[in-house]
């Protein structure tokens, strides 16, 4: 117990100012050797920063206050420097090369030679030996494109424990995971406290810091709040400390009167374009006005897919018929759906919804243009007029509408995707994981902003894999199994083990 | 929605602070930062090297051929404009000048079709190959009309080529004797059978195959040059006919009047203003943060002195050159284009990020298709200005003015990764980069070093164009 107790890494009083934004205002805390230690706060709250302290990416002297490693302090200059003291660090996007096999990335930058020629039998030893060490079952052989981003995500735990890393910090590790992987990788870093190494869990998912960390430290507006064991706590009291104040509802769905249909989907099947293969089949659903159809399954299932492919940016069809208010939509593309009064808001907000370079006003009204055109060209006046309201309307924090998009929070990144889709004046709204990746806080909103949508008339078709928010915010729900409905539930039928196992196909 | 929005304010109790501090849209014209001053001086420093080097660079007579020179690299160069900010490149411009020129002089020369129509065919001909080599870039099937147009230029090319030179390599440059038959049929089928498989080129792609537009334009340049070279017969081929002025050679010769330059500019300066104010009147009445007017003052006074400097050097030589005329047009059409209009707007978002532009309902494809359609006449313009320039087609006319566009958007602060760049900054890149090949040929500077200071003036810009896209 002693030796768990040791602090192997403190930080204190970390202040880290960005011309003229303070990022971090006072952070501090300690690990102890051996435990597994959750970082939980709001977008914006600093964690990123944090990370980019600890990891050398902001070099010393660019931040005030002290880093210690076993009481030593440290004067990290590069990210060598940081690796080197045994801080390795695991990023949301992976820095994996793709044609490269698993071993090849694992001793990337440090391959073993023999006679000044690499010896890529010893690549491939040693790294099946750091794989099996920990318990996971991947081939070193493999190439790295071939794995699902699970796997990705463990090459990568491998690759930092290969360069001695006893202290791992794990950013967002499982936003992009499914439940099995989720499992999977909890289970590898349980292995790895039990072999000693430390590890830095920062997650938006409460579900999983409470099942992994021994101690939760919660950010807040740049401070550390509070360091809290989890033995002691309760998600209430994490969630009341990350906003500062109490949450009543999480999910406030009111449920207005349903009118006609609006979407109706008959026997849609669909095949991927690179190989052909039936991805979607025989899926039928109707949403209507004012309702809020949740789309659940496991990874894989399809969900994303029936979307892209109805909003026409995706698949090839094999057959069925869908229908806009009685309107066919044949040959669809995005820009014929928009015009037809359906809009997409995608998952991945940085590949598919904003172009990061530019501003949140150009983003905001840059699918309905077509609206403030006038004579050829675009009417400014209009155009600001419309983004204002919307900017103010979805209270977007960002210092004005000039701002560059990329330089947003994740939230208010969300909340410009979704005010762009907006604009477009829609009759339905399908929202893929529209609260993935964004803060509690900002979660809200969004769901209020659903139930302003269904007030309007709106019909929206809600895709999310987390199954509190799908039973939280839907009126009634479809489960996709391997591209086919798995079951359809309405509100009160719904419980997660008949969701699950509709997703099982059971 | 805007009913949705403005309940929504009310119910989530939004405060109206946003949008009183908010600046508006159209302030993409950021305030002058440190890289524009180091330019201009950078600018400046070339050409007071110049003028030391050889008191003649700022006689009226140069800058006024200073004024065509620019206008050639220009037009080019607001075309890569459109091609870079969309995320593509065109290397093949500098021979597409040429063959466009060329085709046109020889129609002119040879044939003696009237000019104004031997231009009209060279900006079809050049707007159809430039949709034509976009199809492949975009990864669409070429429309039948498309198809055919390309087909027909190429009958076209067949044509003069097989018409002149049953063998150009041995009897490059002399048409047949008189009173021998040609074998106009023969060839004419010949040329249709080409079009034809070139046609179904186009069909044969599958859509969503897409081919760099660097591979694609590469190919260009070379195939190009060679219908140039075959088209012109390696020779030297004038704009005009006994040295009389036409429409095509009046691009590059034709100097307005003194009077005539002087209402001109005050003209375009009119427009300037009445545009500032026109802008200027309606913010207001929307509520929107204004300029003071101290800098709208301050920019008028700039811009008027700038115009009136240019009509005062020019008329001290012969006039202000119709070719400045051109591109102050260009230069406003595809302002226009760019900041205006939603293909302006489509373009920058492609260039920014292309999957999130599909996601947007942005028609990509025929907004790229439209970028390169635009180049095609862009280039035409340039050829003929260019050969125009020159008073012939030669087999070396437009050699290397795909880099200069480059160079000059690059310096202009255009990003070769998308989605960045302006019109105001192409056309000082293209100021820089006329200015150093102008004054290069006052100092007598043999060829070799040109080409040297070229690549090293193009590096350096990339360079620049790294160290700014990281910040």
């Amino acid at each position: 117990m002693s030796q768990r107790d040791a602090v192997i890494l403190q930080a204190s009083g970390i202040v880290k100012r960005f011309a003229g934004v303070i990022a971090l205002d006072g952070v501090s805390f300690d690990l102890h050797e051996g435990e597994i230690h959750g970082i939980c706060g709001e977008n914006g709250a600093g964690k990123s920063t944090l990370i980019k302290v600890l990891s050398g990416i902001h070099k010393h002297g660019s931040y005030d206050g002290t880093i210690r490693i076993r009481g030593e302090e440290m004067c990290f200059d590069s990210v060598r420097d940081a690796e080197i003291q045994g801080i390795g660090v695991i990023y949301q996007e992976l820095a994996l090369v793709g044609e490269m096999t698993v071993g090849e990335n694992i001793f990337l930058g440090r391959e073993p030679t023999r006679f000044g020629l690499i010896d890529w039998l010893k690549v491939a030893d040693e790294s099946r030996k750091l794989l099996a060490k920990f318990n996971i079952s991947i081939d070193p052989e493999t190439p790295v494109k071939q794995l699902g981003v699970g796997h990705q995500q463990l090459v990568e735990i491998a690759r930092a424990l290969g360069r001695q890393s006893r202290i791992l910090i794990l950013d967002e590790p499982t936003a992009a995971l499914s439940e099995h992987e989720v499992t999977a990788l909890l289970d590898i870093l349980r292995d790895l406290r039990s072999h000693g190494v430390t590890c830095v869990y920062i997650s938006h998912k409460l579900d999983e810091v409470f099942a992994i960390a021994d101690r939760i430290t919660v950010l807040r507006d740049g401070k550390s709040v509070t360091t809290l064991d989890r033995a002691d706590t309760s998600r209430a009291e994490v969630i009341r400390h990350m906003v500062g104040r109490e949450i009543g509802d999480l999910y406030p769905r009111r449920r207005p009167a349903v009118g006609n249909i609006r979407l109706s989907v008959r026997d849609l099947s669909a095949a991927r374009e690179s190989d052909g293969e039936t991805v979607l089949s025989g899926i039928t659903f109707d949403v209507r006005e004012g309702e809020v159809l949740g789309i659940g399954g496991l990874m894989g299932a399809g969900r994303t897919e029936l979307l892209m492919h109805i909003f026409g940016a995706w698949g090839r069809r094999l057959g069925g018929l869908v229908f806009l208010d009685g309107n066919a939509m044949d040959d669809v593309t995005p820009s014929r759906a928009i015009a037809q009064g359906l809009v997409l808001v995608s998952e991945d907000r940085k590949r598919h919804g904003l172009i990061l370079g530019q501003t949140v006003g150009f983003n905001l009204s840059l699918s309905s243009l077509a609206r403030v055109t006038s004579g050829g060209l675009v009417n400014e006046q209009r155009e600001f007029a419309r983004n204002s309201e919307m900017f103010a309307a979805l209270q977007i924090k960002a210092p004005s509408m000039e701002s560059r998009v990329g330089q947003l929070s994740g939230g208010n990144q969300q909340k410009v995707v979704i005010g762009k889709a907006l604009l477009t004046e829609p009759r339905v709204v399908f929202l893929d994981e529209p609260t993935r990746g964004i803060d509690v806080g900002a979660k809200v909103e969004v769901y209020e902003l659903i139930n302003q949508l269904t007030d309007r008339g709106m019909a929206v078709v809600l895709v999310s894999s987390e199954l509190p928010e799908l039973m939280g915010m839907s009126d009634r729900i479809l489960m996709l199994h391997e591209g086919a409905v798995g079951g359809a539930f309405t509100r009160d039928e719904a419980t997660p083990e008949r969701l699950l196992a509709a997703a099982m196909g059971q | 929605m805007q009913n949705a929005a403005a309940a929504s304010k009310q119910s989530l109790g939004a405060s109206a602070t946003g949008s009183a501090q908010v600046a508006p849209l159209s302030s993409g014209r950021s305030s002058l930062a440190v890289r524009d001053f180091a330019l201009l001086a950078a600018l400046l420093a070339v050409g007071e090297f110049f003028t030391y080097e050889n008191v003649r660079f700022i006689s009226p007579e140069n800058l006024s051929n200073l004024a065509v020179e620019l206008s050639i690299t220009a037009v080019l160069a607001l075309g890569m404009l459109l091609i870079i900010v969309a995320g593509h490149i065109d290397l093949s411009i500098g021979s597409g000048a040429g063959l466009i020129g060329g085709l046109a002089a020889v129609l002119i020369s040879e044939h003696h079709w009237s000019p104004s129509l031997a231009m009209a065919i060279g900006i079809v001909v050049g707007v159809g190959v430039w949709m034509y080599m976009a199809c492949p870039i975009i990864g669409q099937r070429a429309s039948l009309p498309v198809a055919a147009l390309v087909g027909a230029v190429i009958a076209i090319a067949m044509f003069f080529l097989i018409r002149f030179h049953l063998d150009p390599l041995s009897d490059a440059g002399r048409a047949l004797p008189a009173g021998e038959t040609l074998p106009v049929w023969g060839a004419l089928w010949k040329a249709l059978l080409i079009g034809v498989i070139a046609g179904g080129f186009l069909a044969m792609i599958r859509t969503g195959q897409q081919v760099p537009a660097f591979i694609i334009t590469l190919a260009g340049l070379l195939v190009f040059r060679g219908l140039q070279w075959l088209i012109i017969h390696n020779s030297t081929i004038g704009v005009k006919i006994e040295a009389r002025q036409n429409l095509y050679s009046a691009l590059t010769n034709a100097h307005l009047s003194t009077l005539a330059g002087w209402i001109v500019g005050a003209l375009a300066w009119a427009a300037l203003l009445a545009g500032a104010l026109v802008e200027r009147k309606r913010r207001s009445a929307f509520g929107l943060a204004l300029e003071t007017r101290e800098i709208l003052f301050s920019r008028m006074f700039v811009g008027a002195q700038l115009i009136g400097l240019l009509v005062l050097i020019c008329n001290l030589h012969m006039g202000v050159p119709f070719a400045a005329v051109v591109l102050a047009a260009t230069a406003a059409m595809v302002w226009t284009l760019t900041q205006r209009t939603r293909f302006g707007r489509y373009l920058y978002a492609v260039g920014g990020n292309e999957e999130a532009a599909v996601i947007s309902g942005i028609p990509v494809r025929r907004v790229v298709l439209m970028a390169f359609a635009l180049m095609g006449l862009l280039v035409a313009l340039g050829g003929f200005l260019q050969t125009a320039y020159l008073g012939y087609s030669t087999p070396t006319v437009g050699n290397l003015l795909e880099l200069d566009a480059i160079a000059a958007c690059v310096i202009g602060g255009t990003s070769l990764k998308g989605g960045r760049g302006t019109v105001l900054g192409v056309l000082f890149g293209a100021l820089i980069m006329a200015t150093l090949n102008n004054g290069m040929t006052l100092m007598a500077v043999s060829p070799e070093i040109k080409y040297i200071a070229r690549g090293l003036v193009l590096a350096a810009a990339v360079w620049l164009d790294v160290r700014v896209g990281r910040g």
